[in-house]
Parts: structure tokens; sequence; C-alpha cells
């Protein structure tokens, strides 16, 4: 079996950036070796570092049935015992996204995700409150109830029973519960990172990031795959590309601001008295205090 | 009635007649004459597991999945197990008494009867068969692209359907007749005004449903295959290569391109190879994408807009008129580039004709392709 990672988040917290960067980085090291002269990162055709854990058809194969005949409920007490096996994908690269909480209510206590042969597992925070600003843009949903599914403990993606889809229910609980299933999980390696530190301070932490796949890099293919992966780049890359596959249709673009603190600006002070209200002890364990600002984390 | 049993539990489907007699097959049509034409009889039956010789590990297995060649065992937890022996037995067993027929018979159809299929050598393709006027064609996609919702659209326009879900193709090119059913979604139901209420659910308690019997047009003779289609659901931000280049259907110019998609949409690889049948599937494939004209066709979104474009498609021949203009549009480009001093504009028209490469579209893994979040 060949080892692969999880790239573990709830929505819009940095899970692409992570891929982006990784998949800049192999290219990086790759051309060195197979003397590429253009390791350029092309958006819509190098992210493909693996599928996301959600995939029909990955489970399809798996199961040797059509999942879209079983029931979410049915499917969580599978999907966990899926195995990895590669023969049916040819891409090298094995890092899987995955924006499922680590359990589920129906997966009976097990994990959602198969464990076998994960080398581990990197889970990527971001302040909630600019998760539901940048959730809303890509939902095309208003802050109300972009904030109200932070703070359901039954949300789920891919919710709908009644019609069929490429990816199966995605339970994601609560933004905290999500955040904490993965944390305390004791089945996979760990490295956490938070958006507002690779935002702020990126080369230490896109390094560590590198240092727990296992990328041996060194300063020249790091600092090149880093910039390659700067907002900006990726913004302009999008424009040069005329679009990002992984876009939604609500927005004009996906890569759209980048910042962080926009939830302060954008939400109503009762709306992040909900959030704050709701998740204050791991808002305070992770750095998000009200009193502080975002970029400096209470622990590091 | 005592006299009409055996023709009851005898019933039709891939060019095999199937008996089956404690889990009627209410899906496929009754057996026509009482079996003297020399049909391959399928025979499928209980059988409590515990018998089944054991299985030694084998390289394509899943905790799910066991395979040997000529043997299949196949677990679908909380329903029960399926094995499948020599292409000429399903034996089945209920996990517990609670188990539907209903839902035995979805995945005995399903993943099993397809598993029997590529036992027997057959090609077995993932999708839907419809005939028209004597012509077949096959569409092809992944949950979700609309292969369930087309085939119900072109139903009401005339055609008759062959084969739902798996579609087995003869060595001679025909496509047999299969399944008779559908199975559609509450969503898709309810946009061509069916009432989900009236439909039997394809399991207990699932929104998705089953349309069959007097609801499906069915054609009970094999065709030949026309055409082949890759479905594809409008994406947001699928745009038109060239102004007015709006047509849905582009062909597959290169072998390399229907060979990938023919590979993606497979009815279940892994099975192929753990039942040792990769070879004559391999041939069977080589000889399917030289012979059928291949295409993408990406259906406009919503049902009205499906039903009206469809009025104006003839898609028994459009993917090979697809595939000549194409062909016609590289060739002018070629000649206008050899004649001239090839100026960029005419490499430029050039391009813009140019059907896409089906790598770009099936070579990217599922997940990454379609995600619904960043």
């Amino acid at each position: 079996m060949e080892p692969y990672y999880y790239l573990a988040s709830y929505p819009k917290s940095g899970n692409t950036w992570c891929r982006a960067f990784i998949a800049a980085l192999h290219r990086q090291l790759g051309s060195a070796e197979n003397n590429d002269a253009s390791p350029e990162l092309r958006l819509n055709q190098d992210l493909a570092t693996g599928s996301i854990v959600s995939s029909r058809h990955w489970l399809d194969d798996q199961l040797g049935i059509d999942s879209a005949d079983l029931r979410p409920e049915e499917i969580d007490k599978l999907r966990g015992r899926a195995g990895h096996q590669p023969a049916l994908y040819s891409e090298s690269m094995r890092y899987h996204k995955v924006h499922d909480a680590f359990v589920s209510p129906d997966s009976a206590g097990r994990p959602v995700v198969p464990t076998e042969g994960c080398r581990g597992v990197v889970v990527v925070i971001r302040d909630p409150a600019d998760v539901a600003v940048s959730l809303s843009h890509f939902w095309g949903w208003d802050l109300e109830r972009t904030v109200a599914f932070l703070l359901d403990p039954q949300a789920c993606m891919v919710r709908s029973r009644k019609r069929a889809g490429s990816q199966v229910r995605q339970f994601l609980g609560r933004w905290d519960q999500h955040l904490a299933s993965w944390l305390g999980q004791e089945l996979l390696p760990l490295l956490l990172l938070r958006y507002e530190d690779l935002l702020a301070e990126p080369e230490h932490h896109f390094r560590r990031l590198a240092t727990f796949l296992n990328l041996a890099a060194g300063p020249e293919p790091l600092a090149r795959a880093l910039e390659e992966t700067r907002f900006e780049a990726l913004r302009a890359k999008e424009d040069a590309a005329g679009g990002f596959v992984e876009n939604s249709r609500h927005q004009e673009r996906f890569f759209r601001s980048g910042r962080s603190g926009e939830g302060r600006e954008r939400l109503s002070s009762y709306q992040l008295e909900q959030l704050q209200a709701a998740f204050a002890p791991t808002l305070a364990v992770h750095g998000y205090t009200s009193n502080r600002s975002p970029s400096t984390p209470l622990a590091s | 009635m005592t006299a009409d049993f055996p023709t009851a539990i005898q019933t039709e489907a891939f060019g095999l007649r199937w008996h089956s007699p404690e889990l009627p097959l209410l899906e496929l049509p009754p057996a026509q004459g009482q079996g003297a034409d020399g049909a391959t009889l399928v025979r499928v039956v209980e059988e409590d597991p515990a018998g089944w010789p054991p299985l030694a590990p084998g390289p394509h297995d899943t905790p799910f999945v066991q395979m040997a060649r000529g043997d299949l065992r196949l677990t679908v937890e909380g329903i029960g197990r399926f094995r499948v022996s020599a292409g000429a037995t399903i034996a089945w067993s209920r996990e517990h008494g609670g188990v539907a027929d209903q839902d035995l018979r979805t995945f005995l159809l399903g993943s099993a009867v397809g598993a029997l299929l590529i036992q027997r050598g057959m090609l077995v393709l993932h999708g839907n068969a419809l005939e028209k006027d004597g012509r077949a064609i096959v569409c092809m996609g992944h949950s979700g692209d609309g292969k369930s919702t087309l085939a119900y659209a072109l139903m009401q326009r005339g055609w008759r359907l062959l084969a739902d879900d798996l579609v087995a193709v003869s060595t001679e090119g025909m496509v047999l007749p299969g399944i008779p059913r559908i199975k559609l979604w509450e969503d898709a139901a309810k946009a061509f005004g069916l009432d989900p209420q009236a439909l039997p659910p394809i399991r207990q308690g699932m929104h998705k449903y089953l349309l069959m019997g007097e609801e499906i047009r069915r054609a009970d003779q094999p065709a030949p295959l026309a055409a082949l289609y890759r479905i594809q659901q409008q994406r947001h931000n699928d745009q038109p290569a060239t102004e007015g280049d709006d047509n849905p259907i582009r062909p597959i110019l290169s072998q390399q391109g229907i060979t990938l998609m023919l590979r993606n949409q497979a009815f279940r690889p892994r099975f192929v190879r753990g039942l040792g049948q990769e070879g004559p599937n391999f041939m069977a494939l080589a000889r399917l994408q030289r012979t059928v004209p291949a295409a993408f066709l990406t259906l406009p979104s919503g049902i009205n807009a499906m039903g009206k474009w469809l009025d104006r498609q003839e898609l028994a021949t459009a993917a090979a008129e697809a595939l000549e203009n194409a062909r016609r549009r590289e060739a002018e480009a070629t000649a206008t580039k050899a004649g001239s001093e090839a100026t960029s504009e005419a490499a430029a028209s050039g391009a813009t004709a140019a059907p896409v490469d089906a790598a770009s579209d099936e070579i990217a893994p599922v997940g990454a392709a379609r995600v619904e979040v960043g």
C-alpha cells in the first residue's frame, strides 16, 4: 500500500492553499530530478494531489456496489474500512483532502475515513469568523445562514437525499466539534496549522508542513514553491487561466481575498458574539480571542 | 394460475434466462416460451455462505470483495452476501430476516449480475442504452451526471430502453437487452411531473425510485451500437471555445482519448481484473473503440432546457457527424497551413475547431476534478 496523508479542515480554512503549496513543491523537487525546464504550477492541472475522501468513484470501487444505493448512515459505517489500493489512481502524490469530521453520528464511533496505511494528518484551522465570510461567498449564502451552519451540531455537506452526486454526504457538526474530532483522534500523527500563521510567517509554517510530509526540500525549492503559491500569485494564475475548476458558481473568483480579519469587519456584533459564546474554549486555546489580534497565537 | 408458475420465475436479460425461485426478479421481463430455444440458464439461489469454499486472498480484493477466476464473493453489510460462480450461478444470503427482497435485488442486479456477465467474457459498460429505429446509443457517466434523467427524457421522445446500469455489448457490436428499469432520484422524478409517492423506492426509506414494467418503453431485441456518449453536467464555468461554438456534443478524436474514456466508465474494472478477464475485456474494448464513434455530451441544465435541446437532436447519428465535421475542419486547417504560409490566424481557427482531448477531462481523479469546497 502506498503511503498517503490527509489534509483535513473545515471548508474554507486553507486546505486548497496547502494543496497548491504541496503540488508546487513537488514540481520544484521533481524538476531538479528530471531536468524539467518549466516546473511552474498549473492551477487547473496540478492540484490533483489525490481524491477527496468523500468521492463516490473511490468508494464504489472499494465496496463493489453503487454507493448511491446506500443511505448516508449506511455509508458512514463502511467508509472507514475502504482501502487505499493505488491501482485505480495513477497519480503519484497522495494527499487526500477531507472535510468530514473524523467520526460521524452514524459511524458507530469508528473513523469515517480509512486510517490503515495513513502516515498522518495535517489539520488546518482558521478563525471561524473569517471562515463564515469565505463560506458565505462560496455558497452564495448570507452571513446569518452561514454563521448558523458553523453553529449547527448536525451540519453536513451534500445533505440532500433526493438527488445524485459525485460525493457522499459529509458530516461536519459544529465548527469546534469538527476540530475536536480531528485533534482528539489518536490513530494518526498530526500537524496542526493555523491559516493566520501561514499568512504571517509563511516560510516557517510551510516548512513545518513540508517536514511533516517528509518532503526534504532545500531552501531554494521551498522559497520558489512559496513564491508561486502566495495569494497574489494564485489569484494571478486564476485570472490567467480564465478561472479555477474548484470555484463555485456563486463567486467570480476562488482566490477572493485571502486576508485574515474579514470576519471581524463583516459579521455583526451579534454574530461575532454567537461564535464567541459557542466556541470560547476552543478559540482561546488556538489564539482566537476577541481582544487579541487573530494573527497572534496565544501559545506557539 | 399454477400452470404459469414456471414462467413467472423464469425471466430473461442479456440473452440469458434467469431462474430465481426464492427471489422473484421483478425488474426483469418474463421469459418468452418455455426454455426450448436453447438460451443459457442462470440459477439464482439462496445459500448458506457457511457452505461456500474459502477463497485464497487475491491481489485485487477489498474488505468487501474477494475474487478468484470464476468466483466472486461480495458482502453488502446489513443486507447480505453474494457468490457469483462460473458465469452460471448467483448464490445469495440475507443478513437477517428484516432485509427486504427489494434490498437484495438492488445489489444482486447491480453488482452480482455484472460480475456474472464479466465471468461470461462479455464487455460490460456502466451506463444505459437506448434504441430507436433499430440503432442503439450508450450513455455513460458518473453518479449525478444525469444518465437516468437523459434516459427518461429520451423515452418521452420515442426511444426505447435497452438496458440500465449494466450495458452488455456482444462481440458483434450488438447491445443486448438488459435490465429494463430506470432509477430516478426524487428531484428528477418531480421535475418530470411524476409522483414519487406512487413509485416503488429502490430500497426501503430511500428517495430514489424504480420505474419499471408499464412505466418503461422497452426494446426487447439486440441493436447495433451506433454511438457512445460520455454524459457530463454543464458546469458554471463552462465556456464555449469560441462565440457561437456551443455544440454540447464534442467528438473524441484520438483512440487514446476513447480508451481513456472507456476505461474510466467501465463497469467495475476491479471485478474484471480480479476475475482474470482483462484479456477478453481488452480485446472487446479495442474492437469497440475502432468501430463506434464516441463523444462527450454536456447536457443543458434543467429538464426543460434539456428536453428542448433533445427535440432538435438525432443522437443516433450526432456523434458520427460531429466526428466527421471535426476531421474535415482539421484537414482543412492542415491544407490551409500547407498551402499558404501557415498564418497564425489559420492555425488559430484550426485550434478552435479541435475537439477537447478526453485526457484533460478524465485523467484527473474524480475527487479532485469535482470538489464541493476548497
